[in-house]
């Protein structure tokens, strides 16, 4: 009878072991597994926000290359900048000649519907005073066609402050998310995107690219 | 025993299996994530290759371009493609428009492909082949051109051999050009441009009025130099009446009639005239076998209906015309009135010519005033529009990116270099 005293009392103990074990390991499982889902998901968004900067700045910059350059003078010069462009953008080419047929476009930010400038999340989306870029394709024409290159365009570029210095040393003062600028015979386009992660916390991802227009 | 044993072997299952749960989430989850920034990758890496096939296509149109530019057609031709860089290959297709109908006729046609790794990406250069020769229109009238009714301009490269018969046109590159005005009468069929320049107007309410190219008022650059006649010491008088013939070499009249018969010029010859007339049922015959010639007419210039001008040559460069005389203001007379199969060039900056409707140029016309009759034609020689001794110029006219079906045709062709 003793020897089987004996094993139940050391049945409990190891039941109690494994239960502690059990949660020891389910803990820690748990918290690895929130960790790792925070940083997928801010991942993800890291990702996704850069994605979708790159092809923005990519479908502008090849309307941009093929514009009429003399429509390009007007833009402001580095360090100055602007957020919204005006230029001649090729619409056709006649083969037998390669006379191009052109068409206005504008390209500039614009406030989210929305958001206001004024400081406050107005749209309630985490975000504050954040736009978009906006591709306007035969501007003033009978033809008007906007389309929406990028979401959630930072009010002002990343590492910038609203101070009258280039607080992210990239020549630059006080730019915008979306910022555009001539460097001689170069356009230089900025374009910075906020996002939130699904545990609320902001990404930011800021790209850059330099084009020259070659007609 | 056995009671007490089962639920520990229970608990020892459930651990087991809570783990295997949260580390098949896990797994899942870092899978998902990790094929989301392979797919990211992959985009960033396509980007990044097509922006380096871009910046190699581009590579090779500016090596072209510049090629081009520095050594002409020999040295663009010269180069073998495809060439390889460090970042991909390219090759580079030269389409020059005087070779290839797809193109216009001073238009030449860069196109580059490059590769890296992945998906071709082309770019094309147009350019602007700048007309070097003393013509580039068929018909320019720098103070005015009149087509009458049913008149034909157009264009046609006598290296494809003589002007064909019974055809509508040839080519369409027969521009009409004037700074002030171009009057086009019922029926004119011009095969070119129709162009004045800014300030200039264009008269073409008739029917059918058909013009192949721009008809548009711009800028308009065309010279009107003056002619400078070389001096050379007078023969005196020549006075035809029952044939005779002008041998190679340099020769000056105070004046020329031909009454009878036909006059022969040989070339090579330089010949100079204040006074030209040719009768009716007389000749003027113009053999530019053993070279050019050029006709100087520095005062009256009267040509009788039913006289006949005749060429031999094919290339409208072999025979130039040269009118000094200002007949516009009741001056001198300047009347081409004859019949003529006329291959060559006539300029005349100060005159007002007519040219009759049995007066058929193969060349071009250039006058302060031109007027076609009924039923004219002109066919502009295409050889003209270049000097072969002058060095070629370009300026850009536009750039674009090819598509895929278009640079894949460059690659076919292994950029080649016709």
């Amino acid at each position: 009878m003793r020897p089987r005293e004996a094993r139940r009392g050391s049945t409990l103990i190891e039941l109690l072991v494994v239960l502690g074990l059990l949660g020891t390991v389910v803990g820690t499982l748990a918290s690895m597994g929130s960790v790792n889902a925070r940083l997928c998901a801010t991942g993800v968004t890291h990702s996704s926000l850069e994605a979708s900067a790159r092809r923005a700045l990519e479908r502008l910059g090849r309307e941009l290359v093929g514009a009429r350059a003399g429509s390009l003078d007007t833009l402001a010069a580095v360090p100055l900048w602007q957020q919204e462009l005006d230029f001649d953008r090729m619409a056709s080419m006649r083969p037998g000649d390669g006379r191009i047929t052109w068409s206005a476009t504008r390209a500039e930010f614009r406030h989210e519907p929305g958001e206001l400038d004024n400081g406050l999340d107005d749209d309630g989306d985490g975000l504050i005073d954040e736009g978009l870029v906006v591709l306007v394709l035969d501007a003033g024409g009978a033809d008007e066609q906007e389309l929406v290159l990028a979401r959630g365009v930072r009010e002002l570029a990343e590492g910038e402050q609203a101070n009258g210095l280039d607080d992210n040393g990239n020549g630059l003062v006080d730019e915008r998310g979306l910022a555009l600028a001539r460097d001689g015979r170069d356009l230089r386009l900025y374009l910075t995107l906020e996002g939130l992660a699904r545990d609320g916390m902001r990404v930011t991802r800021a790209i850059e690219t330099t084009v020259w227009a070659r007609n | 025993m056995r009671t007490l044993r089962t639920p520990d072997r229970t608990d020892c299952g459930s651990v087991l299996v809570l783990s295997l749960l949260l580390l098949v989430a896990l797994g899942g989850l870092t899978t998902t994530l990790a094929l989301y920034n392979l797919r990211l990758q992959a985009e960033h890496e396509r980007a990044r290759d097509d922006l380096r096939a871009f910046c190699v296509a581009e590579a090779g149109l500016n090596e072209a371009h510049a090629v081009l530019l520095a050594e002409g057609f020999a040295g663009a031709r010269a180069l073998a493609y495809p060439r390889a860089t460090s970042s991909g290959s390219y090759a580079v297709e030269l389409l020059d428009g005087r070779d290839d109908d797809s193109i216009d006729l001073d238009r030449v046609r860069l196109r580059s492909v490059g590769t890296a790794g992945r998906d071709p990406v082309g770019v094309q250069l147009m350019l602007y082949h700048v007309p070097t020769g003393k013509f580039r229109f068929a018909i320019f009238g720098a103070e005015g051109v009149r087509l009458n009714s049913n008149v034909v301009v157009d264009s046609y490269d006598p290296a494809d051999g003589p002007y064909p018969d019974k055809v509508e046109f040839v080519n369409d590159f027969g521009n009409v050009g004037s700074f002030d005005m171009i009057e086009i009468h019922a029926n004119v069929s011009v095969y070119g441009d129709a162009l004045v320049s800014e300030t200039g107007v264009f008269d073409d309410g008739a029917p059918m009025v058909k013009v192949t190219g721009d008809q548009q008022a711009g800028e308009l650059e065309e010279e009107m130099p003056a002619i400078t006649v070389p001096v050379l010491t007078s023969k005196g008088n020549l006075s035809v009446t029952s044939g005779a013939t002008i041998p190679a070499g340099l020769h000056r009249y105070d004046s020329l009639a031909v009454t009878g018969g036909t006059l022969r010029i040989q070339g090579p010859a330089t010949v100079v005239v204040d006074n030209f007339t040719m009768t009716s049922k007389t000749a003027l015959q113009i053999d530019t076998t053993g070279g050019p010639v050029t006709f100087y007419a520095t005062g009256n210039v009267k040509l009788d209906s039913n006289s006949r001008i005749r060429t031999n040559n094919q290339s409208a460069r072999d025979f130039e015309l040269l009118i000094t005389s200002d007949n516009r203001k009741g001056g001198k007379t300047v009347d081409l009135s004859s019949n003529a199969e006329f291959v060559g060039t006539i300029y005349a900056p100060n005159a007002r010519l007519r040219l009759p409707s049995n007066f058929r140029v193969f060349g071009a016309v250039k006058a302060a005033q031109v007027e076609l009759a009924s039923n004219g034609k002109i066919h502009f020689d295409e050889g003209l529009l270049y000097d072969p001794l002058a060095a070629d110029l370009f300026e850009v006219v536009s750039w674009r990116r090819l598509s895929r079906a278009e640079g894949d045709a460059v690659l076919a062709a292994g950029g080649s270099l016709p």
